[in-house]
């Protein structure tokens, strides 16, 4: 056997934009006060868990509604485990990350083989993992010795590790920036190699794929256990900076709610789901400060035109205008 | 006993369905490189001989030999892992892909770059190299969908009426196409196009009720008085 050649990568525009976006970041600490630091770390973390759900459902085609499954089983991992087992502090947040990355992964391994080996696709996969959702919500509120119950758990530690506390707001946020950075750029390498080509003929068409030898249900199965994974990080890094856990990390409306930052940035594009989560949090901000009530009449507005005018958001539609233009160039 | 240039052998290939027999007792040899036709009216049994040789189909009797070893029974992915691909009737390519991403993903994990730069040269798709398939023509879909066949360097090819659907300009093209590969590829074609079958000018197997009535080089077949009577009669 000859090893196998690696796939070129040439520089695309996602990942310049994905560059230009982790700088930008990057000096957020020079200009915001803490209060609004904390903030912009919280809308990281909340980035990631779109990310994670745009390496699925962008690049399979598969729309998971239980993401926030998996971003729960992060939270309430690293929560239990800081709280409730009495470790030694210098190390309880890195085995709290583990448990929570861990859970998320292994949940999703076990779910998601039985729903993709089943051959459950489409709108059925959908529904399979609203359940999904459901019925971890339920746990979260009913099994309450461990998890707190309605009210949650209170008084997860600043994250820490090999002796160093981030504890600061401009380290929190340095810290959620870097796991932000590591995934988005992994997640880019990734999927504009030959692993994100065979997806992508996944989504035209699952079968012939099949017949040119792949293993299908196990590439789809990796991608949504490495996307679960990622989700489960996002929740636990999350909670270390709120400082507690409660049943709504786990609940239905945060599925919906991610589902939305995704298709604002454009599925499919990975960078857009992070600057489609920043949009939707700041458009939030800034129009339920003017009425309570407008908020979701705009989100209502937003599905109405994702519908008519750009199906895979509008992120994507900017993205396609920029390649017609740059193709029309090459050739005039 | 097999001679050395021969690359697949049938020997009384037979298949019944029920009281049926839909192919009788076929028997025949294709060489290395060369490229042959299967021609006959509807219900001949052409796409059934196809179906048996790729292991779609199981045989009623008779004996699959490719390079000398035994192929009847094996399932379809083993076949093709010898080296046995096969295209079908509709053309099947991944349109949101590119024309080169469309040849990667066919490569599989024995991903090779100067084959597939050979292969685009080989379709005639290197201006379109970087264009998403779905803006293919119906033909050079076609040609695409060969071109990802040959990423796995098959030693016998199998196409299901490749022209179906295509324009006379594009039958054309096809065939001059096809007959690039003699000499590197086994490739057995199913047709019942006449022009194009005339114009590829290959070795012609005539099916009728299942049964061979000639096979040879196609200006043979063309002046056979029996073939001439049950199909080139009937157009």
């Amino acid at each position: 056997m000859t090893a196998t050649p690696v796939r070129k990568r040439r520089f695309r525009l996602p990942t310049m934009i994905a560059i230009v976006l982790v700088a930008l970041l990057a000096m957020l600490p020079l200009l915001a006060n803490a209060y609004a630091l904390n903030n912009y770390r919280d809308v990281a973390l909340l980035g990631l868990f779109a990310l994670s759900l745009d390496v699925f459902w962008g690049r399979t085609g598969i729309l998971s509604f239980g993401h926030a499954t998996f971003f729960g089983l992060g939270a309430y991992g690293m929560a239990v485990t800081t709280i409730q087992f009495g470790l030694d502090p210098a190390w309880a947040s890195l085995a709290g990350l583990g448990a929570g990355v861990l859970l998320a992964a292994v949940v999703a391994l076990f779910v998601g083989y039985f729903i993709l080996y089943g051959g459950v696709r489409g709108a059925y996969f959908t529904i399979v993992t609203l359940a999904l959702t459901l019925i971890a919500g339920h746990i979260a509120v009913g099994w309450s010795s461990v998890t707190g119950g309605d009210s949650g758990l209170i008084g997860v530690p600043p994250f820490s590790a090999f002796g160093y506390t981030f504890y600061d707001p401009v380290s929190s946020f340095y810290l959620a920036l870097g796991a932000l950075a590591l995934c988005l750029f992994g997640s880019l390498w990734v999927m504009h190699g030959r692993f994100g080509l065979v997806l992508k003929a996944i989504q035209d068409d699952e079968t012939k794929v099949r017949t040119l030898g792949y293993k299908t249900q196990w590439i789809l199965l990796k991608t949504f256990v490495g996307s679960a994974a990622m989700a489960g990080l996002a929740g636990a890094l999350y909670v270390t900076g709120t400082g507690f856990v409660a049943p709504d990390l786990i609940a239905l409306l945060l599925s919906t709610e991610v589902i939305i930052w995704v298709a604002v940035g454009g599925s499919g594009t990975l960078v857009g789901a992070v600057i489609g989560t920043a949009i939707v949090w700041q458009l939030q901000v800034k129009i339920s400060s003017i009425s309570f009530a407008a908020w979701p009449i705009a989100i209502g507005v937003f599905f109405i035109l994702m519908v008519l005018v750009f199906p895979k958001g509008p992120a994507d539609w900017i993205l396609r205008r920029v390649r017609a233009w740059q193709r029309k160039e090459k050739t005039s | 006993m097999t001679d050395t240039s021969s690359v697949l052998q049938l020997e009384g290939v037979t298949r019944k369905f029920g009281s049926f027999t839909a192919v009788k007792d076929v028997t025949e040899t294709f060489r290395q490189g060369e490229l042959n036709c299967i021609i006959g009216p509807n219900g001949a049994g052409k796409s059934t001989l196809l179906n048996m040789i790729c292991g779609t189909l199981p045989l009623s009797a008779g004996r699959i030999s490719f390079e000398g070893q035994p192929i009847q029974g094996l399932p379809g992915e083993r076949i093709a892992e010898l080296g046995i691909a096969r295209k079908f009737q509709v053309p099947s390519v991944f349109p949101s892909l590119t024309v080169r991403e469309n040849l990667e993903v066919a490569a599989g994990l024995r991903g090779d770059d100067a084959l597939l730069e050979e292969v685009l040269d080989r379709i005639l798709l290197r201006d379109e190299a970087n264009r998403p398939a779905a803006d293919l023509a119906h033909g050079k879909k076609q040609w695409l969908e060969i071109g990802m066949a040959l990423m796995l360097r098959p030693k016998v090819l199998l196409l299901d009426e490749p022209t179906a659907g295509l324009s006379v300009d594009e039958t054309r093209a096809t065939a001059d196409f096809l007959k690039e590969l003699k000499g590197k590829v086994t490739v057995i074609v199913i047709e019942h196009d006449m022009a194009f079958v005339r114009a590829l000018d290959a070795h012609t197997i005539v099916l009728h009720l299942g049964e061979v009535i000639a096979a040879g080089a196609f200006a043979q077949i063309e002046a056979n008085e029996m073939v001439k009577d049950v199909y080139l009669g009937r157009r």
